[in-house]
């Protein structure tokens, strides 16, 4: 390839391009593997060597090893080189290499396309709402850039002092064109769901209550403080006690760890009654990656959300796992009966299954109790009573569990955490012959400062129990409660002493000072920006386009293409404005210019041509304007070459005069008749 | 990879330019006068590769975004597509409105380049800043471009195919500015003409036919001018006088007194005296005369059919010289 | 002030037939206190329009004629010693006149050339330590014979610089040249020629050229034109700056003639080829004639 001198790029573009690069790859750098980040750093280091030190830049050697490691690098680290997570480590190590090879102006053309997919990729990761500025600078840099290495290499300009003028153009361009992307963004017809099916690793790792449940699991959670989801109540909101969000319901137990049967055969809708009155809701859920909507106890079957279903258990459930937020509508009864009328026996051999070692000094114990209580209703309330009785504590850092951790808990530690409580209880109602099981969820929720929003964040995580009885079904039963009832009634703050520090620092601080106000409005922030903008898809469009009165795809198409080319005519109407010639400063010129280009079919004014020269022919193709034209003419020749004088204004009205006279005259384009 | 990134970007896309709808276009194509101001319906626009590049990006960005239900990718996404129409506009007006002043060119000789000089214009405030004007007919080159602001002057060669009057050949007007992604085009025939002088014979084939003046020739003596110019060796001829005795010593040859005046060689070129195949071939010869004449300080006429120009020397004088020849039987 | 500027060019224009342009820009050079030079071949009437000019403005006139042993004390005169009075006595050269016609200027050698032309430029004469002031209207017109390129001293190019106007007479017109023919005697026409105006009458209308309003504008289409000289590649270099003022004294006078208020660029183009032909150089490398006053006028737009 010959090098010639537009292939040469000066230096300043250079730094800015390094500059720009730092700023695009600057998100990633925490999210990709170490070694990359510093082979990221080495190789912008690099390049920045050689231009200001001469170092000279690797050779195709060291260049195609240096890329043979990148991909190698990538799949040690990720196992392969497609995905999410691997793409984009791949990409930046590229846009590096490419760094180091980058030599004329086309390699910088392809240096900004990276840079805008790399752009494009830090989305996949996050999209909050500072994300917005940084995709404008960014945008706007790499648009600049593209403006110069372009302009540049046109006019071969080697000072390269424009780089601000080019700049600025960018930066108009991206202006004129954020009107188009909004258009583009509520109007473009969105197509619901995944098109090939996300990669096992999209998006963010799960998040949320988990597949099972094992002591400490749970706790985790409550270190969490992002939001699992918001809802808005429809009419008043039930009581604290009531807000039970349904999760998964675990019936099997191997002595440590809880989780659900696969589901065998076709899926079984409840067997429930509902009674008393609904409550509406409207909630918006974050992406979990899984399936559970955590419906409020106990979700309508007959008014479920789109895309839902509500299992044999009670729990409410998507049909496809949920990678996006979604915005749900949904009706619940706080009062209801689940498997009232009888529990089939496979069912109820598996609500009572206990592994046969398990617990032993506990099944004495309640085998004990059975023998002393034999009303179902009132085993209950001894076992609760039980909790109340000993020295039992709620607490975040419970000690470690051994082999018999139910064993251990209640006769041991008696420290724990609801799912130590909810498991030990369900472990002793089975041991007592009654049906039960663990169901993990959320429990109650804050209302947002800030709006009339209901905020449940992954700290609100817990896990409750339910019992069979005869007659009633499935009774909720929160051990919990039975300990520390502050945690039921005023949430999780509630329930700890918060002298001895074990509450995490964010739910420690009190709702009234300025700075939880703040958090609270950039959580309404936060809020609404998901629930507009990112939860932005087929459903909402079609919701906010109906209200504006655009039903149906024509309709949207013709909008979107009308908006467009209005728009764009608006751009094209300013570069054409911007592009014309600059009008005179003075109002005699002005008129002047008028009666020139009113003329213009006639007699095209040339270059050079002189007032009287040009009113010459003119007058000798319409030799009957000619005395207007004379006077026009004087006119314009006092005011603008004349001495300066007085009559300045009556001569600019002569002229106006005159010269509108004489566009009239010019429209007419045939000559009066004669006489 | 390397492969990948060092295809050149910015060629228009696929062969299409070359084909119908440049025809479609040269069609209604007639010489203008200039000053010629490029008009807004005649400019064509076209993605460049890096454009359809960039299209394709956005297009694997829109099926990301759809697929990954990611919103701010739908913005991002939108946004450059817009961009991408915006520019479309942008580059669309580095044109419009663009005046082409003047076309300029020396006369050269056939087989020579004549550098055009072109003044370009542009009204108003549009930065207009990668104006590319070439041939039609030659594939463009990558540079030069110029940036307009508010007028530039730009060079172009083009060789003339015949002695004479040559037209200029169709030209582009073109600019890829401001982000390469488009790019517009228009043409222009100038009915500006380039004199192109015959085809320069090779030197030193024959030498012309110099005659010094006689003495006894009285037309051309200046009185009371002559001006000592130096001394020459003698050679057999020269007159006695002449000779600068006193330097005889010193140098051993006699030298000769030469003066400015009296001496002046002249020379008639005839072109029915120029030995040559053909026309075109003694014109050449008569061509490599006059210009190697024109460097001496011998006075030549020229003498072309029923037409003759007079004896005299310097610029202007070669020049019509030069025309004539280059003229030659053309004018009907 | 207007009468007598018309007046003037009626009465010679009974002398100097069919050529009203030539006639008026010779009256405008002199007007605007230039000198002119004329180029052309002999007897196309230079000797009669200086007579003319001098007779019908009631200037004194003579005229030198150039030759290449002609010195320049021949010109601007010598101090000669007398017995009598036994002191030098100045004997002043035919320079000192009003009007001049310097006839053949190329003639002469270059010593003697400069000394007329620096007389020119300064408007008096230095002669032995001694400064003698020209007298008040000073107007020369030089002419130059283009034909014989031989043995002639063409005059350098930062010479031709300090004449306001070039001009070509050129042939009559053939209803003028009949004309010409058919007239009994040229020189009793000369010499019959009406004295319009005085010295003191022709200073004061150079006063008034000088009072000619160029408005802003029109200094801008000069500019302009100035620096379409400077950036056009056919020349060698753009036209000096005295060339501007030149051009803008020239338009002045014009419009002065025409008996405007104010300079037009219709002015400014009537004079742009007298004053710019001959200040324009073809470039070195240029192998043709340089583009002519008028391509760059055709060129120039008007601001």
């Amino acid at each position: 390839m010959t090098v010639t001198t537009a292939d040469v790029l000066p230096r300043a573009l250079l730094l800015r391009l390094i500059g720009l690069l730092v700023l695009v790859l600057a998100p990633h750098a925490l999210r990709v593997p170490v070694w990359e980040s510093a082979l990221v750093a080495v190789a912008i280091g690099w390049r920045l060597a050689h231009l200001q030190r001469g170092v000279p830049l690797p050779g195709r050697v060291i260049k195609t090893l240096l890329t043979i490691a990148a991909f190698a690098g990538v799949y040690v680290t990720y196992g392969r080189v497609n995905g999410q997570h691997p793409g984009t480590a791949l990409l930046v190590l590229m846009a590096a290499l490419k760094l180091l090879e980058m030599r004329s102006q086309r390699d910088v053309r392809v240096m900004v396309a990276l840079l805008y997919f790399l752009v494009f990729t830090h989305f996949l990761f996050s999209q909050e709402i500072w994300t917005v500025a940084w995709l404008l600078v960014t945008v706007v840099g790499v648009t600049g850039l593209l403006v110069e290495v372009n302009t540049r290499a046109a006019t071969g300009d080697a000072a390269g002092r424009a780089w601000r003028q080019h700049w600025r153009l960018g930066g108009v361009i991206v202006a004129q064109a954020l009107p188009l992307m909004v258009v583009l963004f509520l109007l473009f017809p969105r197509i619901p769901g995944p098109l090939w099916g996300l990669p096992a690793d999209a998006g963010s790792s799960r998040s949320g209550v988990p597949d099972s449940m094992s002591p400490g699991d749970i706790a985790e959670l409550i270190l969490n403080e992002a939001i699992a989801f918001r809802v808005r109540f429809e009419g008043e909101p039930p009581g604290q006690r009531q807000l039970y969000w349904r999760g998964p319901v675990f019936e099997r137990y191997d002595g440590r760890r809880w989780d659900a049967y696969p589901q065998n055969g076709p899926a079984r809708a409840p067997s429930l009654q509902t009674l008393g009155e609904p409550v509406a809701l409207e909630m918006m859920l974050e992406s979990t990656r899984g399936f559970s909507l955590f419906g409020l106890e106990m979700s309508d079957p007959a008014a479920l959300p789109a895309g839902s279903r509500l299992d044999e258990n009670g729990q409410l459930l998507a049909l496809r796992r949920i990678t996006e937020r979604r915005l749900l509508r949904q009706q619940a009864w706080p009062r209801y009966r689940l498997d009232a009328r009888a529990l089939p026996r496979w069912h109820r051999q598996r609500t009572l299954q206990l592994p046969v070692n398990s617990a032993p000094r506990t099944r004495a114990l309640v085998q004990q109790w059975r023998a002393e209580t034999p009303d179902d209703a009132a085993l209950i309330q001894r076992a609760l009573a039980h909790f109340r009785q000993h020295p039992f504590r709620y607490t975040l850092r419970p000690p470690r569990l051994g082999p018999q951790p139910v064993d251990e808990f209640l006769f041991t530690t008696q420290a724990g955490f609801c799912e130590h409580y909810a498991s030990s209880f369900v472990v002793m109602m089975r041991a007592a012959g009654l049906p039960a099981r663990v169901v993990i969820g959320y429990q109650g929720g804050a209302r947002s400062p800030v709006g009339d929003d209901w905020v449940i964040r992954q700290s609100d995580a817990h896990a409750w129990a339910e019992v069979w009885l005869a007659g009633e079904g499935w009774r909720r039963v929160d051990p919990t409660a039975a300990v520390s009832p502050d945690r039921i009634e005023q949430g999780l703050r509630g329930a700890f002493d918060t002298a001895r520090g074990e509450l995490p620092a964010f739910l420690r601080r009190d709702g009234s000072t300025l700075w939880a106000m703040s958090r609270a409005r950039w959580d309404f922030l936060n809020a609404q920006w998901n629930r507009w903008f990112l939860a932005y898809g087929p459903e909402l469009q079609q919701a906010f386009l109906s209200r504006l009165g655009v039903r149906g795809w024509t309709q949207m198409l013709l909008w979107l293409t009308g908006l467009i080319t209005a728009l764009l005519l608006l751009v094209a109407a300013w570069l054409l404005w911007r592009g014309r010639p600059a009008p005179p400063a003075d109002a005699a010129s002005r008129s002047w210019r008028r009666l020139q280009r009113a003329a213009a079919r006639q007699v095209d004014a040339r270059p050079g041509e002189a007032p009287t020269a040009w009113c010459q022919r003119l007058a000798d193709r319409q030799p009957h304007l000619r005395a207007q034209l004379d006077a026009a003419r004087t006119a314009y020749q006092a005011l603008r070459y004349g001495p300066e004088s007085a009559q300045t204004e009556a001569q600019q009205q002569q002229l106006d005069r005159a010269v509108r006279g004489l566009i009239k005259a010019l429209r007419r384009r045939r000559p009066p008749p004669a006489g | 990879m390397r492969g990948l990134f060092r295809r050149r970007l910015t060629k228009p896309a696929a062969g299409i330019r070359r084909g119908w709808i440049d025809r479609w276009i040269l069609r209604r194509i007639t010489p203008s006068t200039l000053p010629w101001t490029v008009n807004r319906r005649r400019v064509y626009i076209l993605p460049t590769r890096f454009g359809v590049g960039f299209g394709l990006l956005c297009l694997v960005m829109l099926l990301g975004a759809m697929n990954y239900a990611n919103s701010m990718g739908f913005a991002l996404t939108f946004l450059l597509a817009a961009i991408g129409l915006v520019s479309m506009h942008h580059t669309h007006a580095q044109l419009v409105g663009l005046r082409l002043v003047e076309i300029a060119a020396d006369p050269v000789h056939v087989g020579a380049d004549a550098a055009l000089r072109l003044r370009v214009d542009q009204p108003g405030k549009v930065g207009r800043l990668g104006i590319q004007i070439h041939f039609a007919d030659t594939p463009r080159a990558d540079g030069p471009g110029v940036t307009v602001a508010p007028s530039a002057q730009l060079r172009l060669s083009f060789a003339p195919g015949q002695r004479g009057w040559n037209a200029l050949p169709l030209l582009t007007v073109a600019s890829a500015a401001p982000t390469g992604l488009f790019r517009a085009w228009t043409f222009v025939l100038p009915d500006t003409r380039v004199l192109a002088y015959p085809r320069l014979a090779r030197a030193g084939q024959s030498p012309p036919p110099t005659r010094a003046l006689e003495q006894g020739d009285a037309r051309h003596r200046q009185p009371g001018l002559s001006q000592f110019a130096g001394l020459r060796n003698y050679v057999r001829g020269d007159s006695l006088q002449r000779i600068h005795w006193k330097s005889l010593p010193k140098t051993r040859t006699p030298m000769v007194k030469q003066f400015e005046d009296g001496e002046q060689p002249e020379c008639w070129l005839d072109l029915a005296l120029t030995p040559g195949a053909d026309l075109d071939a003694r014109l050449s010869q008569l061509a490599r005369w006059v210009v190697d004449l024109a460097e001496t300080p011998v006075a030549f006429g020229l003498r072309l059919g029923g037409d003759q120009i007079d004896l005299d020397r310097g610029p202007a004088h070669r020049h019509r010289c030069l025309s004539a020849l280059a003229q030659f039987g053309q004018r009907a | 002030m207007k009468a007598a500027v018309s007046r003037t060019v009626d009465a010679l224009e009974q002398v100097i037939l069919g050529k009203p342009q030539e006639l008026r820009l010779a009256l405008a050079c002199l007007l605007a206190q230039g000198h002119l030079l004329i180029e052309d071949v002999p007897g196309v009437g230079k000797t009669t329009l200086a007579l003319a000019l001098a007779r019908v403005l009631g200037l004194e006139f003579q005229r030198i004629q150039f030759t290449a042993d002609l010195l320049p004390a021949d010109v601007l005169g010598v101090s000669v010693f007398e017995s009598g009075s036994n002191a030098f006595r100045f004997h002043p050269g035919p320079i000192f006149a009003q009007v001049i016609l310097a006839d053949e200027i190329n003639r002469a050698s270059p010593k003697t050339q400069s000394a007329l032309l620096e007389a020119m430029e300064e408007r008096q004469v230095s002669i032995e330590g001694k400064t003698r002031p020209l007298p008040a209207p000073f107007f020369v017109i030089a002419t130059q014979n283009p034909l014989s390129q031989l043995g002639v001293f063409s005059l350098p190019e930062s010479q031709l610089d300090r004449f306001l106007m070039c001009l070509s007479m050129g042939y009559p017109p053939p209803a003028a040249e009949r004309a010409l023919l058919a007239q009994t005697d040229r020189r009793s026409l000369l010499a019959e020629l009406p004295c319009v105006l005085d010295a003191a009458q022709v200073q004061s209308l150079q006063a008034g050229v000088r009072e000619v309003t160029a408005r802003p504008a029109l200094l801008d289409y000069i500019l302009a034109l100035v620096q379409a000289t400077r950036e056009h590649a056919g020349l060698r270099h753009g036209v000096s700056p005295r060339a501007g003022l030149a051009l803008k004294r020239a338009a002045q006078a014009w419009a002065f003639l025409m008996g405007r208020p104010g300079v037009l660029p219709e002015d400014v183009q009537a004079v742009f080829p007298a004053v710019m032909d001959h200040r324009l150089l073809p470039a070195h490398a240029a192998l043709h004639a340089p583009p002519s006053a008028r391509d760059l006028l055709a060129a120039v737009a008007i601001p």
